[in-house]
């Protein structure tokens, strides 16, 4: 557990000390509040034209009409994110030759995997708890019942965790991050498009934005949050896997 | 303190270490010599439990690095060829993070760091950030960090290459400093540095060992102390001339203005002095030669392939 915060905090020193983390949360914020203010300005256009008598009739709802479709809007900023915020968990140890100490210090890999990892998570944190803001200035305008959003962040951390999961497993296969961001890219969207069309029902189970929906609904499906627990473990294990075949082989 | 027994390590069909066998005693100071690529940092991995051993035993503080790495880690300092530094930490930072993760004790913690930042002389750049240090200050971060958990071996893979004269002198003096703490077990290609800092030099090439013993055994093994340099005030020609008249002379010839003498008994020596004086040579200087490593070396090294 020391050692595990040990690893914990040195990740968080790379990733503050450095303009990583200030750059990453600029841009991110930006770009969401820009889709935020957005969707609002749709959100409140429609709901001018519902009370119009004349118009469509059509019943708003702020959960499925905002909230649900902002999630997924973050998804996709997450998806472009995501490679860069894990792209140098593992890669730049190896790169930089301190993967060697790591190594012959009296460390297991399960210290080292998840210290970094809960460290990415805690930076992915800050981004969401930022974007809180946002919602709470439309509760001071407009009240509305709180569950719903909550379900939808819960939804949007698990599949953000996920790509971090993912982005960890592709920086422990490269030397260099730049290859690790490509790759965590790439595997990504693969899972992402693999729900449109070509694979079916089948390509939709595997999909990884698929299993955001029902959270997007308020609804907890425990089959999505088993779908990202596994894809999680399996790539932290994957991980943990090729970080011991690389002591074999150098 | 570090038992090694028929160790192999081999990548794919390559085998960059071919059993190997060698024992290190307590506070012993060992050199590893070689050249480039001839199995030491893949030797030094295998002891230090970064990588695993193809075939073979290694016992290090008396545990089998492969069966107990725990507890060999726990042991051991190791410095690999490039310091293992993080260049955005500082160094305060750096070596309170190496401390945490080699489980020194929290109230250990600063004694620890305050101990090797004043043995490596690292007080002036503690809070500096790594990045912004000259490669001479990075080895000894490197240093320290190996230091820090007080390990009864340390591991010190070229522990001066890169560095600029000054650099290396301070670094052979610190290691020098710490021989009597600390089992130390140093790679080089560079053999006065070897031969320097050393108790016991084990050379390999190709994965094999070639000799093991101490450097002045080496060197005199090499030549037997045999041969003698002779300095004379005089034309060097008319003394060849003159000491090649010696019946029990073995080898003669002149090198550099003096005269290298090679004689099959050490009692030859004081008899051609006689000569040469009753010959009325200006005499200034009889020197025993040794080999200096680099022949051992070279002679080692190369006799395989010839």
């Amino acid at each position: 557990m020391k050692k595990t915060y040990a690893i914990f905090k040195k990740e968080l020193k790379h990733y503050f000390y450095s303009p990583m983390a200030y750059i990453m949360l600029t841009v991110f914020l930006f770009i969401s509040s820009w889709f935020f203010t957005g969707m609002l300005d749709t959100y409140i256009s429609l709901s001018i034209n519902s009370l119009n008598p004349y118009g469509q009739s059509y019943t708003l709802s702020l959960d499925r009409d905002f909230f649900g479709p902002f999630i997924v809007n973050m998804a996709i900023i997450f998806l472009f994110f995501m490679p860069f915020l894990t792209m140098r968990v593992i890669s730049e140890e190896r790169k930089m030759g301190t993967f060697e100490l790591l190594a012959t210090s009296p460390l297991k890999n399960i210290h080292i995997i998840l210290g970094k990892y809960f460290a990415v998570i805690f930076l992915y944190l800050i981004m969401l708890l930022f974007t809180v803001v946002y919602f709470l200035g439309v509760y001071f305008v407009f009240p509305f019942n709180i569950q719903v959003l909550l379900v939808c962040y819960l939804g949007i951390f698990l599949l953000g965790s996920t790509f971090l999961a993912i982005g960890f497993f592709c920086s422990s296969l490269f030397k260099q991050p730049i290859f690790a961001a490509v790759t965590t890219f790439g595997v990504l969207l693969l899972l992402w498009i693999a729900g449109w069309g070509v694979l079916g029902d089948f390509g939709k189970e595997i999909s990884i934005i698929t299993h955001i929906e029902s959270f997007t609904k308020g609804i907890i499906s425990l089959k999505d949050v088993f779908y990202f627990g596994i894809v999680i473990f399996f790539s932290l294990f994957s991980a943990n896997l090729y970080i011991d075949s690389i002591r074999w082989r150098e | 303190m570090i038992e090694v027994k028929n160790l192999v390590k081999k990548y794919g069909d390559f085998k960059a270490v071919d059993d190997i066998s060698f024992n290190i005693g307590k506070g012993e100071i060992v050199g590893f010599l070689g050249p480039n690529g001839a199995g030491k940092t893949t030797t030094i991995r295998m002891l230090t439990g970064f990588s695993p051993a193809t075939s073979g035993q290694a016992y290090v503080n008396g545990f089998e690095v492969f069966e107990k790495p725990m507890e060999v880690k726990k042991s051991i300092g190791y410095l690999p060829e490039f310091p293992p530094v993080y260049p955005d930490l500082t160094v305060r930072d750096y070596l309170s993070f190496v401390a945490e993760i080699k489980g020194i004790e929290k109230k250990l913690k600063k004694e620890r760091i305050d101990y090797v930042t004043q043995k490596c002389g690292l007080s002036e750049v503690i809070d500096k950030e790594i990045s912004k240090l000259s490669k001479g200050f990075k080895q000894r971060v490197g240093i320290a960090q190996a230091l820090i958990h007080n390990p009864l071996i340390l591991f010190l893979d070229e522990p001066t290459s890169g560095l600029d004269p000054i650099q290396i002198i301070e670094v052979r003096n610190l290691i020098r400093e710490l021989r009597n703490e600390h089992t130390i077990f140093l790679s080089s290609h560079i053999l006065p540095e070897v031969s320097a800092l050393c108790d016991k030099v084990i050379i390999i090439a190709n994965g094999k060992i070639m000799a093991v013993d101490t450097p002045e055994r080496l060197s005199t093994g090499m030549s037997g102390q045999k041969t003698f340099t002779f300095n004379f005030l005089d034309d060097i020609s008319k003394a060849e001339n003159i000491i090649s008249q010696f019946e029990n002379i073995n080898n003669i010839k002149v090198v550099e203005n003096s005269l290298e003498v090679k004689v099959n008994d050490i009692s030859d020596i004081p008899l051609i002095v006689r000569r040469a004086v009753e010959n009325r040579l200006d005499i200034t200087g009889v020197i025993p030669k040794t080999a200096s490593l680099e022949e051992v070396f070279l002679h080692l090294t190369t006799k395989e392939g010839a």
